[in-house]
């Protein structure tokens, strides 16, 4: 309780241990669901550690998939990271280096943060900087370079046209800067104010994604760069000692011309004497197209795409989860004290129409109805 | 630039503000008030694979992100 008077908590925090199950199913036969393990050790009073692992386990016949994946078959997802935290004079400053490996897609991460509360501890800054490298690695590669003579990697489908594809497998740098300010407006309502910059560089088209114009498919080609921004609201207020109402603000913009409005609604309340915390939630998205984005191509244009996230929707999420903040759901077997559980359902629909999902080459469907997602989550946790 | 400058001048005018002293924050000090997502809500890699924008929630990894 004494640590979270604090906007931030800092390196000093407990030790954890964290299992979680996530699902995710749509009615685009993609099924992705898999464990998670976190861990966090405090090295001393100033100093922590973290390290984290994650496979997600995929079925999918989705667009971006279908060329390699039909007939639901299944891939893995790696992913593992470890971070240190640690306090210098008032000043938290965290390390974190992310992972993720899959058999056409690698990426790498490393983030720096710093924060510093301020003003007796009602304001808080904060500053973060993500540098991340991502491979692509698509499957059909190996024989268009072998027949260019150029050095094979590990790829194991035959991709087809192989037309407009790069010499070298793609790469795309990321940076990224965010800047935070959270501050104690009232007794019972605080904001947070958010900034971030991302610079995209590279190759950022998807390497499935084929367009058929006259005849022969080409690639979907995408500028190599991309400049994001993001400012974000956060507004909380604590209607009792026991619950509270958030609300989210989120307007984004970049030079692909994309501009998009997300607003977000919470309400939290404990229930049972403080033993369970329910949350419910509701968010509403809504973007526009990028600017190359077309439903037809005469293959002159310098950019063009087969990605239904670059056009014009909008979504929505309904969600609520609920916690038992201290069960003893193991004191028969071991003496381990309370755990805590945290459950939780999400429904996520709206999205993109598919305007051409492609495979071998031909159209096989024009369009279809938007997402309809379902997500469930389950965790289980153990603070010492 | 233009959100830039309306994001600065967010932050100006809230050291307008009156402080709150740390026996005042019995509210603030409950989960229900934390501005931490709650564990299960890393769902971040969900919306950008499926929406065009990210960013402004927290400074994420890479990764492709594509199958969530």
């Amino acid at each position: 309780m004494a640590a979270a008077l604090l906007l931030h908590q800092g390196a000093a925090s407990q030790d954890l241990l964290r299992f979680q199950w996530d699902l995710f199913s749509d009615n685009r036969e993609v099924l992705v669901y898999g464990p998670t393990l976190e861990a966090q050790y405090e090295l001393s009073p100033s100093t922590s550690l973290n390290v984290g692992g994650q496979l997600d386990a995929v079925s999918s016949a989705s667009i971006s998939c279908s060329l390699c994946h039909k007939n639901r078959q299944g891939w893995t997802r790696n992913e593992f990271s470890i971070g240190a935290q640690h306090r210098l004079a008032a000043a938290d400053l965290a390390i974190n280096y992310f992972n993720s490996r899959e058999r056409d897609y690698d990426s790498d991460a490393l983030t720096l943060s710093a924060s510093k509360n301020l003003n007796r501890d009602n304001t808080t800054l904060s500053l973060d900087y993500t540098y991340s490298w991502d491979r692509a690695h698509p499957h059909g590669w190996n024989e268009w370079l072998r027949a260019k003579g150029k050095r094979a990697y590990h790829f194991d489908f035959d991709f087809g046209p192989d037309r407009d594809l790069p010499v070298k497998p793609p790469s795309t740098d990321v940076q990224a800067l965010a800047l935070g300010w959270t501050q104690i407006l009232h007794p019972r309502a605080l904001v947070q104010l958010t900034y971030e910059f991302t610079a995209m560089d590279g190759y950022q088209s998807d390497a499935y994604h084929l367009l058929p114009i006259d005849g022969i498919d080409l690639f979907e080609r995408h500028p190599d760069k991309r400049r994001r921004h993001a400012v974000a609201s956060r507004f909380k207020y604590a209607l009792s000692p026991g619950s509270s109402l958030g609300l989210d603000y989120r307007y984004y913009s970049d030079d692909w011309e994309i501009d998009s409005h997300t607003v977000g609604l919470e309400y939290y309340r404990y229930l049972n004497r403080e033993s369970q915390l329910l949350r419910l939630r509701w968010r509403l998205y809504d973007q526009t197209a990028a600017s190359f984005f077309q439903t037809a191509y005469d293959g002159s244009e310098a950019y063009r795409t087969n990605d239904d996230r670059l056009q014009a929707y909008g979504t929505q999420l309904y969600g609520f989860s609920l916690s038992w903040l201290e069960l003893d759901l193991l004191a028969p077997l071991a003496d381990i004290g309370p755990l805590r559980l945290d459950t939780s359902y999400m429904y996520y629909t709206g999205g993109p129409d598919l305007y051409g999902v492609l495979s071998s080459g031909r159209i096989i469907k024009g369009s279809s109805s938007g997402l309809d997602a379902h997500i469930f989550s389950l965790g289980l946790g153990r603070e010492f | 630039m233009k959100q830039l400058l309306f994001f600065v001048l967010l932050l100006v005018m809230l050291q307008g503000c009156a402080a709150v002293k740390p026996w005042e924050r019995s509210y603030l000090a409950t989960e229900p008030m934390l501005l931490d997502e709650s564990p299960l809500a890393d769902d971040h890699l969900v919306f950008e694979a499926r929406e065009g924008s990210a960013g402004g929630s927290a400074v994420g990894g890479g990764g492709c992100a594509c199958k969530r």
